[in-house]
């Protein structure tokens, strides 16, 4: 039996050995390994570079596919010994792609390929790595009441193309889906508060152009109160306000109750003069016994009588639940009041302000500038729009992303005040604060960072551009090198790298800040550098020795 | 501001010299305009050359109404200081929608700029409200880009004059001519040369003259090499040459006379390369008009070589076609090929590297061009019969001796390329699309050379594997920066050649399709 198993391994030794170096199964893996490429040049050009990574190059499958064809070289050569002289170049040859394959997978496994930002004057010693990790820790002081348990730190992601489950417990914090490219998609939220507060959905077009409007008045929603369309701007305002824009008023002024919602146009009846500080001008509300008056010109807020020192004098106050609304301030430039569904707009034209009604989803009314008009499509007063990651797959143009540039993971933790779990999404475009536990959490998707033994801070950036066009010429780091032994200055440009210790630093990129420009630098160690130029070497040699200065067999039919 | 304009303006429209058309040319013919350096595009270029390259861009012609390039472009630059343009110049437009949206006929090939004007706020919002960068949004863009070239000569900030010379730099500051050329300027000439004020003309003349000997003297006479360069042509000869060659090959008994003309058109090609070296201080090889006269030329020589070598005249023949070719392209195809020399992206600024690794890139594509042109050569032949059992071999062979010698260069320069990323990107390999597809156009070679020692391929299926294999080539070369255009390497990006190399591709696989059927290859 025992026999009878090592045999049937042998004998599959001896096909596997025998498929592995045959000229069909090269030709048949040389030519799976260009279509790969081919696949990941056109999804690098539609999807982006990361895509394409993902996808292709950096995928299991395709280190796979590389690690046969070295097998297939190295048995293809082990059958081809013992030496014979006539296939010198061949040996020659293949034993350079070995080398380089063998080179590249010490660089793969063992080198560090990053980036280094440099803000102006700020020493940095941190190198961005290529992988990135999802990062989370407490903020707050109040650490040391909760158990050591919870531990701050880093989670490396999943190198993945498709949106992928994680689903591990840090601390309590659920760790859920994750999102390798995303786009921000509307959604609407319950609203947890117990008082409407409204939020729109709104259609703007005119034969050119046509645009949906989220506008909600929620503290929480991801959308404002107002927006701006080209010149046009666009506000949200509370349904109450509309009444009063129905009713004309000669002053062009309303005051209006947060609370109640009841609002008063003024006139000149039913206001009256006082005078305020040094004999300020300020107006009264007759028919409101409070003892409160208004500026129009300056400010929205109520005046207040207050004492001090024994003096009497106005100061303005928010406690009071009154605002006031000057009209005035919305004639000169297209304005658009929006009310849920009400409308209210100043039309030069006649010099009057008008106001149409809307209902949901049903007719369009006319606004006096070219030719726009305006629908509801939904106004809700228990909901609320938020922005929520949705996974898309990326759309590169004129290489850069413009669709799926988002990565989002989503967070499960409990919520102490609402007695809940609740969800939150930590993205790499900023940093998410949320109180799981009663403690204030930060979390953020961000590069793996290596700390370098020395430091670097960039004293100038110089960047120069082709005579008397905006098209740069050149880019140049004037960078200082900080550590205990041999310190000094370098300058690091386009073709021109700073070698220190095992690192090499090249100029990359830059970026423009408040004092000036920051420089990116590209961090590299590679240990297989010499086993690639060897290999390199070998595989140029041997090529000209197989194919020219051989004596050639004549080929025949 | 103003009234300098008008003042300007007055002074020249006083006097008009009507040439033989009846247009007003003022001072715009004389011949010293031609040679005046200018600046334009990050270089120093004499007027002639840049006047050329915008009228072209603009108009698609670089004279109009029998007008030469300089004297249009002054003309043109001449509205900045009030001179009304008596000339018609129409902005090309040769997109159907494009000219739907401008109220076009269809066979209109070109628009009045003020048309355009007059809608600029319509197509800015047409252009706002595609989000997707279709092939509309593109063509509207190439018209407003020509529209604002357009702007840019009528406001006169495109005719750039040379102001101060900064001795630290050794180059000079540029300033538009609107604010340098000024009525006070105009009269202190008057003075100074005690200019009879009938004679209108000629104070503008001497403010051209001394500027051009104020630079010659400063700056040196470098940048009319182009203006050399540009009026000699030696490409356009250089095609006749080798056209002449080809036909002497087959009419002549001997092959003195071919040989002569393909030394001829060769030395011609050399000077047109060198002249450019001189202009551009670089390697003739950086854009894709560069890149394919140099295959040309690479080709040829390759072909020569293995001529010499091997005794076979159907080297010379397939290297002076394929040289021939190439010159075509560059002489006609203007629009995909831009000969215009301009400054290079700053990681290709390294001449060590771009001339070892671009121009064997370049000659092993030259190569493998060879034995495309070879292996077509022996499908035509099939086609005519006259591609016997013999003949087959012997073609065979010397496709696969091109071949051979394209593979090992290319193996070469795609390590050339790894080892120069190295040195300035700190990375042998990036995966970036043009050094993959090098790879690609490498594995695909070597698969066939695999596949040869198989049961696989046999000469039969050779030749046709061997044309089809180029077009890897063509995909590498034109379809990275025209189709893909992402990357690195996008230094030669330009409309026009995604058409041409789908043709191309059409065409070359169409052959192999009757090909095959014809010679009932089993596949």
């Amino acid at each position: 039996m025992q026999t009878f198993i090592t045999a049937s391994f042998k004998r599959m030794g001896r096909t596997l050995w025998k498929t592995l170096g045959h000229l069909k199964f090269a030709v048949l893996i040389i030519l799976l390994f260009a279509l790969c490429l081919a696949v990941g040049t056109i999804l690098e050009s539609n999807q982006g570079t990361d895509y394409a990574n993902r996808f292709v190059y950096k995928s299991f499958p395709f280190m796979a596919l590389q690690a046969l064809i070295f097998l297939s070289i190295l048995v293809a050569t082990l059958q081809r010994l013992p030496w014979r002289k006539s296939l010198a170049g061949f040996y020659v040859l293949h034993l350079g792609l070995l080398t380089i394959i063998s080179g590249s997978a010490v660089t793969y496994f063992f080198g560090v390929d990053g980036s280094m930002t440099l803000y102006p004057k700020v020493p940095t010693q941190k190198v961005d790595l290529g992988n990135e990790q999802l990062k989370i820790f407490p903020q707050s002081s109040v650490r040391s009441t909760m158990s050591s348990s919870i531990t701050q730190g880093s989670l490396d992601l999943p190198y993945v193309v498709n949106p992928t489950l994680i689903d591990l417990d840090w601390s309590q914090i659920k760790v859920l889906d994750f999102y390798p490219f995303s786009d921000y998609a509307k959604e609407w939220k319950k609203s947890d508060s117990s008082s409407p507060i409204p939020s729109a959905e709104y259609q703007l077009q005119n034969s050119r152009f046509s645009e949906t409007l989220t506008l909600s008045q929620h503290r929480d929603s991801d959308f404002q109160s107002s927006s701006t369309i080209g010149p046009l701007s666009v506000h949200f305002l509370p349904g109450q306000l509309f009444p009063c824009f129905t009713k004309s008023s000669s002053l062009g002024l309303l005051v209006w109750n947060l609370q109640t919602g009841e609002c008063i146009a003024l006139d000149t009846k039913n206001t009256s003069e006082i005078s305020g500080n040094e004999g300020k001008k300020l107006m009264t509300i007759r028919s409101l016994a409070l003892p409160m008056a208004f500026s129009p010109s300056e400010s929205p807020l109520p005046w207040v009588q207050s004492k001090k020192e024994n003096k009497i004098f106005w100061t303005t106050t928010e406690e009071l639940p009154w605002r006031l609304f000057n009209k005035k301030l919305f004639e000169s430039s297209p304005q658009l009041l929006l009310f849920g569904e009400g409308i209210s707009y100043y039309n030069k034209n006649n010099s009057q302000w008008e106001t149409q009604q809307l209902k949901t989803n049903s007719s369009w009314a006319e606004l006096p500038w070219m030719g726009f008009k305006v629908k509801l499509n939904k106004l809700v007063f228990d909901q609320y729009p938020v922005n929520v990651p949705r996974p898309v797959k990326p759309v590169q143009e004129n290489g850069a992303l413009i669709s799926g540039a988002l990565r989002a993971i989503k967070l499960e933790y409990f919520d102490l005040e609402a007695g809940s779990r609740k969800e939150i999404w930590a993205t790499n475009q900023s940093a998410v604060k949320f109180a799981h536990n009663g403690i204030l959490w930060e979390a953020t998707i961000a590069k793996e960072q290596k700390v370098l033994p020395f430091e670097l801070r960039l004293s100038k950036f110089k960047m120069d551009n082709d005579p008397g066009t905006n098209n740069p010429a050149s880019y140049e780091s004037f960078v200082a090198l900080r550590e205990e032994e041999n310190p000094g200055k370098h300058h690091v440009y386009m073709n021109h790298p700073l070698k220190h210790q095992q690192y090499t630093f090249y100029q990359a990129s830059f970026f423009q800040t408040e004092d000036g420009y920051g420089s990116v630098l590209s961090v590299n160690y590679d240990p297989g550098r010499f086993w690639k130029y060897l290999g390199s070497l070998l595989l140029v040699l041997g090529s000209f020795w197989h194919f020219v200065l051989r004596k050639r067999i004549v080929w025949k039919a | 501001m103003i009234q300098i304009k008008l003042l300007l303006g007055l002074l020249l429209s006083l006097f008009s010299i009507k040439n033989s058309f009846s247009l007003s040319t003022y001072f715009c013919e004389d011949p010293i305009l031609r040679e005046l350096p200018i600046q334009a595009l990050g270089r120093t270029k004499p007027l002639l050359v840049h006047a050329s390259e915008v009228n072209k861009f603009i108009f698609d012609t670089s004279s109009l109404q029998k007008l030469d390039a300089t004297t249009v472009f002054c003309l043109l630059s001449l509205q900045a200081f009030g001179i009304p343009l008596e000339l018609k110049p129409l902005i090309k437009v040769d997109h159907l929608w494009v000219k739907e949206l401008l109220g076009m006929k269809r066979d209109e090939t070109g628009i009045n700029p003020s048309v355009i004007e007059e809608k600029l706020l319509d197509l800015r919002m047409e252009l706002a409200k595609r989000k997707v960068n279709d092939s509309e949004k593109k063509e509207l863009n190439k018209v407003l880009g020509r529209y604002q070239s357009y702007q840019e000569i009528s406001t006169g900030v495109s005719w750039t004059v040379p102001k101060n010379f900064i001795a630290e730099k050794n180059e000079y500051e540029w300033s538009p001519l609107i604010s340098e050329l000024t009525e006070s300027k105009i009269i202190e000439l008057k003075q100074k040369y005690q200019i009879d004020s009938n004679d209108r003309s000629a104070p503008f003349l001497k403010y051209f003259t001394e500027w051009k000997i104020d630079y010659d003297q400063k700056a040196g006479t470098d940048y009319r090499v182009e203006y050399w360069y540009f009026r000699m042509h030696p490409f356009r000869y250089a095609l006749v040459l080798s056209l002449i060659a080809l036909l002497s090959i087959f009419i002549f008994k001997t092959s003195a006379v071919g040989i002569v003309f393909t030394a001829a058109s060769l030395g011609l090609q050399i000077v047109g390369f060198v002249l450019r070296i001189i202009i551009s201080e670089r390697a003739p090889i950086t854009n894709m008009y560069e890149t394919v006269i140099f295959s040309g030329f690479g080709c040829l020589i390759v072909a020569l070589i293995l001529w010499k070598m091997k005794k076979e005249n159907f080297f010379w023949i397939a290297g002076l076609t394929y040289n021939i070719l190439t010159l075509m392209m560059a002489n006609f195809a203007n629009e995909m090929l831009n000969p215009s020399i301009g400054p290079l992206v700053p990681v290709l600024r390294d001449n060590f590297w771009l001339s070892t690794h671009v121009t064997t890139v370049i000659l092993s594509y030259a190569a493998l061009a060879l034995s495309w042109i070879l292996a077509n050569m022996a499908i035509i032949k099939s086609f005519k019969k006259t591609l016997d059992k013999r003949e087959e071999q012997r073609l065979t062979n010397l496709i696969y001796a091109a071949m051979k010698v394209g593979v090992v260069l290319l193996s070469g320069g795609v390590i050339l390329g790894g080892v120069w990323a190295d040195y300035s990107w700190g990375r042998f390999w990036g995966w970036d699309p043009k050094e993959t597809w090098s790879l690609i156009v490498l594995l695909v070679y070597i698969a066939i050379l695999h596949g040869k020692y198989t049961n696989w391929i046999n000469p039969m299926r050779f030749i046709p594997l061997v044309a089809l294999a180029f077009l890897s080539v063509m995909m590498a070369w034109f379809g990275v920066n025209y189709i893909l255009a992402a990357g690195l390497h996008s230094y030669g990006f330009s409309e026009g050649g995604a058409i041409f190399l789908l043709s191309f591709f059409v065409a070359q696989i169409s052959v192999l399709v009757v090909h095959t059927w014809k010679s009932k290859i089993r596949i």
